[in-house]
């Protein structure tokens, strides 16, 4: 589907002229690549048409139309568009399925990375649907439960792999997570005795309580309850909304928001009308696979981006959706998420914009390497 | 399809309500008693009432000729918006848990009380647990919703909070309970009997009371908000309400507010409190009735309960099932399931059954199960003319509506108890004080509502006829000086 079309350009031509300043390449040892496809999705998730992606040691190094020619540097041309590998904001899939811990309704010290299933099982899963990045929580069994992490599916060791293994402190005022521990002897029932708890928690854990914070939410009282902390503590707050959010959505204008993917099962008018109400109010939404109705559907993420962007008209909001605004939602926004100078060369190359039904996904490249061909294309 | 329009509508943003300047009726209610005839009422901007004068309607009055006005009904005892969110079950005593941050504020039944003429309500802790919490007083419309979906100002909004402290004496506290030789888990290990609900009450007070020695003492004891809430309870500072419908639980309430000085009591649900009047007078307690009819229950008239509807729809085996047998083709199809000519009810089973409790209770309204099941065990002992019983004998008495709003059948509001009360004897003038005035009082909000007067909030209601009447309707229900039902189209054709 793709050509390559290695060019040598053996520039001389001296980088003062180049549009942006950047480091001279030291060894012929490692070299430069440029990727030009017939459309890159820029930084700001606009459309470039015939532009280039200048990659060095697996870090992005300029974007745009024209690049600077790097001495060593070698152009492959490439038939479709190039877009930054999408972040699936809230994630249990490439979780193992201990991560309730239900002996404490307090665990501020979880770390959701401990628990990361590395198998390349779930790898060959997710690459071929674009997604490399899983922003992971602990279960939000108990009130403050612990703190997420960012790991990537693909190829590399573990290490190589979690981006963040200290995302968001997570909060939780979700009522049936608690019947849980309420089995075990614990509490609390309901929201009227998990509010109490969530202050003296708060109250006790000095450290905890300064964000970043990950609050799962399903009615307005305890979002009103959590969004009072996070006013006076100041929080960087993101909220994973849950249950009916239409019923609280009124109180998440302006705020970050994290909405399960919508799969099948999860679409009617209600679902759909409430993802327009609350682009209209100016929330910036992030999806997530995590508590979306089937788990199993990896094209959740790019279809619910699809859907979002026929909603509201907003095709840069929508694939913010599972890009940048879920790289945020995972506080690494400087890494990955976008095609722009510094971040990760973590890039999808679709046969059409990633937004388009008919859009076939190519090739997969982590960090400046192929990781993933569909059978119908080549190697990178 | 009419209401989805509404909502479609009301999602587009509907134009604010209407305000009221000058509002004229042909008689009106001041709610502590007092008949004006031919009232003229100035509201300010603040949608205040400025003055209420005697005269003619002036020209450009909003006025309906023969409706009578009366101020917005307060529902002194409701269990609107409190779902399955506000009880907390893993402990028997949560007295500091506010019931202001649980409260579905959103919840549609604030629109049916609103549209039975109730403009504020307090809402009550569910009775679950020894002691409940912190009861809050709200107006039932104005608030911001949460709801994406909902009308700018729909929802209900705070007018007290921690206005009142549940305490549940009775049989919802032990109701299900077991004794520890069985499994001790988080939902069975509470009283079984009133006297370990007494008990526990008692110790509470005895732990407040130790509580506040050390801080006498100079001890600084770690704060505990449980304690700090009861400490407030003993010295009045927020209101003791206790739930006692039998006389002996509200002679138990007598003797504790003895013991531990309690210096506002209020005895709620007081199902025969006229069997303890005099005790009532002699210690200034006043009370509130729970509803004298409940469109669920109908606790105190003694009618079906859900019980009695499971034995009516679904008898059991009847004598004549031979018939079916016996009978062969048309004949059988006659006779042979004519159930109700043989036994006089419907047979009603299967998936009608299930359907049935489809027309009980709403969800929400089954998890603020207390009260109405409570109530149901004890219906028995009631009478509809307590009101008129305790008001004769000098007892103060306040009418609430309970559940009755947790339905769309809303004939349990609180306009409808204060008919009943008066159809058995309640003078008329109590009967809506009981709704209005006094109900304020005993909510903490008269400053602001229940009675007219210059300078109070501008929450009426304009029946159509005399409010005590049963075919009398509210025309118009304005709270805070802007009409936020009109239903003179309807009423008036």
């Amino acid at each position: 589907m793709f050509s390559c079309l290695p060019l040598c350009l053996l520039s001389l031509v001296p980088l003062a002229g180049a549009p942006m300043a950047l480091p001279v390449p030291d060894s012929q040892a490692d070299p430069a690549i440029v990727l030009r496809a017939d459309q890159v999705i820029g930084p700001n998730l606009e459309v470039l048409e015939n532009a280039a992606v200048l990659i060095r040691k697996g870090r992005i190094l300029a974007v745009g139309p024209s690049v600077p020619q790097l001495k060593g540097a070698v152009e492959y041309r490439l038939a479709g568009v190039l877009a930054p590998a999408f972040v699936d904001a809230l994630s249990a899939e490439a979780l193992v399925s201990q991560v309730r811990e239900g002996s404490r309704q307090s665990t501020p010290d979880l770390l959701a990375a401990d628990m990361v299933d590395w198998r390349s099982e779930v790898s060959e899963a997710w690459l071929p649907h674009g997604v490399l990045n899983f922003h992971l929580s602990p279960e939000p069994s108990n009130v403050m439960a612990g703190w997420t992490a960012l790991a990537q599916v693909g190829e590399g060791t573990p290490a190589e792999r979690l981006l963040q293994p200290r995302g968001r402190q997570v909060f939780s005022l979700l009522a049936d997570e608690w019947t849980g521990v309420g089995d075990e002897q614990l509490g609390p029932t309901t929201l009227a005795g998990a509010l109490p708890l969530l202050d003296r928690i708060l109250s006790e854990n000095p450290a905890g309580s300064q964000g970043p914070v990950l609050c799962f939410v399903e009615n307005e009282q305890g979002l009103a309850a959590l969004q009072q902390h996070a006013q006076s503590r100041k929080w960087d707050v993101v909220w994973a909304a849950r249950g009916d959010v239409a019923s609280y959505g009124g109180a998440l204008r302006g705020e970050s928001v994290v909405l399960p993917a919508l799969t099948e099962g999860s679409w009617n008018l209600r679902t759909l009308e409430t993802l327009r109400l609350l682009h209209r109010g100016e929330c910036q939404i992030a999806f997530g696979t995590r508590d979306a109705y089937s788990g199993g559907d990896r094209e959740a993420l790019r279809q619910s981006a699809m859907a979002f962007s026929r909603l509201t008209g907003d095709s840069k909001a929508a694939l913010a959706a599972i890009t940048t605004q879920a790289a945020k939602v995972a506080g690494l926004e400087q890494e990955i998420g976008r095609l722009a100078p510094g971040m990760r060369a973590d890039l999808v190359l679709w046969s059409a914009h990633p937004l388009d039904a008919s859009a076939k996904l190519v090739a997969v490249m982590q960090g400046g390497r192929t990781v993933y061909s569909a059978s119908h294309g080549e190697d990178l | 399809m009419l209401s989805q329009l509404l909502l479609f509508l009301a999602a587009c943003g509907f134009p604010q309500a209407p305000a009221v300047d000058v509002l004229a009726a042909d008689r009106l209610h001041l709610g502590d008693g007092r008949v004006l005839e031919s009232a003229v009422l100035h509201f300010d901007d603040q949608g205040k009432l400025r003055s209420i004068v005697e005269g003619p309607a002036p020209e450009g009055a909003l006025y309906v000729e023969g409706a009578v006005l009366t101020p917005g009904l307060i529902d002194a005892y409701s269990y609107l918006g409190v779902g399955e969110l506000s009880l907390e079950e893993a402990s028997e005593v949560t007295p500091a848990l506010p019931l202001s941050a649980t409260a579905d504020l959103d919840d549609p039944g604030f629109a049916l009380a609103l549209g039975e003429g109730v403009t504020s309500a307090y809402l009550s802790p569910d009775s679950m647990n020894v002691i409940g919490g912190l009861g809050v007083v709200v107006k039932t419309c104005g608030g911001q919703p949460a709801d994406l979906f909902a009308s700018s100002d729909s929802a209900a909004r705070v007018l007290k909070d921690k206005a009142a402290l549940k305490i549940t004496m009775g049989t919802e506290t032990g109701r299900g309970n077991r004794g520890p030789w069985n499994n001790t888990s988080l939902f069975e290990r509470r009283p079984s009997t009133r006297m370990a609900t007494g008990w526990l009450i008692r110790r509470e007070f005895y732990k407040a009371f130790q509580y506040r020695r050390l801080k006498l003492d100079g001890k600084n004891p770690p704060l505990d908000a449980d304690m700090e809430v009861l400490l407030q309870a003993i010295d009045g500072d927020i209101p003791i309400r206790f739930q006692a419908r039998r006389n002996h639980d509200i002679q138990t309430g007598l003797r504790m507010q003895k013991e531990f000085g309690w210096k506002h009591l209020i005895i709620e649900e007081g199902l025969e409190a006229h069997k303890a009047a005099p005790l009532l007078v002699a210690a200034k307690v006043p009370v509130i009735l729970g509803p004298q009819f409940d469109s669920r229950s109908r606790a105190q008239a003694t009618g079906f309960s859900l019980a009695d509807w499971r034995l009516k729809t679904n008898p059991g085996p009847v004598c004549c099932e031979h018939l079916e047998e016996t009978l062969v083709g048309e004949d059988q199809e006659r006779y042979g399931h004519d159930h109700f000519a043989e036994t006089g009810v419907y047979e009603v089973d299967g998936l009608a059954l299930d359907l049935l409790f489809l027309t009980l209770p709403r969800y929400d309204a089954y998890f603020a199960r207390g009260p109405y099941l409570g109530r149901m065990i004890e219906a028995g002992f009631g009478t509809p003319a307590t009101a008129a019983l305790l008001a004769r004998q000098g007892v103060s008495v306040v009418l609430g509506a309970a559940e009755a709003h947790d339905g769309s059948v809303t004939e349990g509001s609180v306009i409808h108890q204060a008919r009943i009360a008066h159809q058995y004897g309640l003078p008329a003038a109590k009967a809506l004080q009981a709704v209005t005035g006094d109900a304020a009082r005993l909510c903490g909000v008269a400053d602001r509502t229940g009675t007219l007067a210059p300078g109070m909030d501008g929450d009426l209601v304009l029946w159509s006829g005399p409010p005590l009447q049963a075919d009398s309707r509210p025309l118009l229900v304005i709270v805070d000086g802007r009409i936020r039902v009109d239903h003179r189209s309807q009423v008036q054709g």
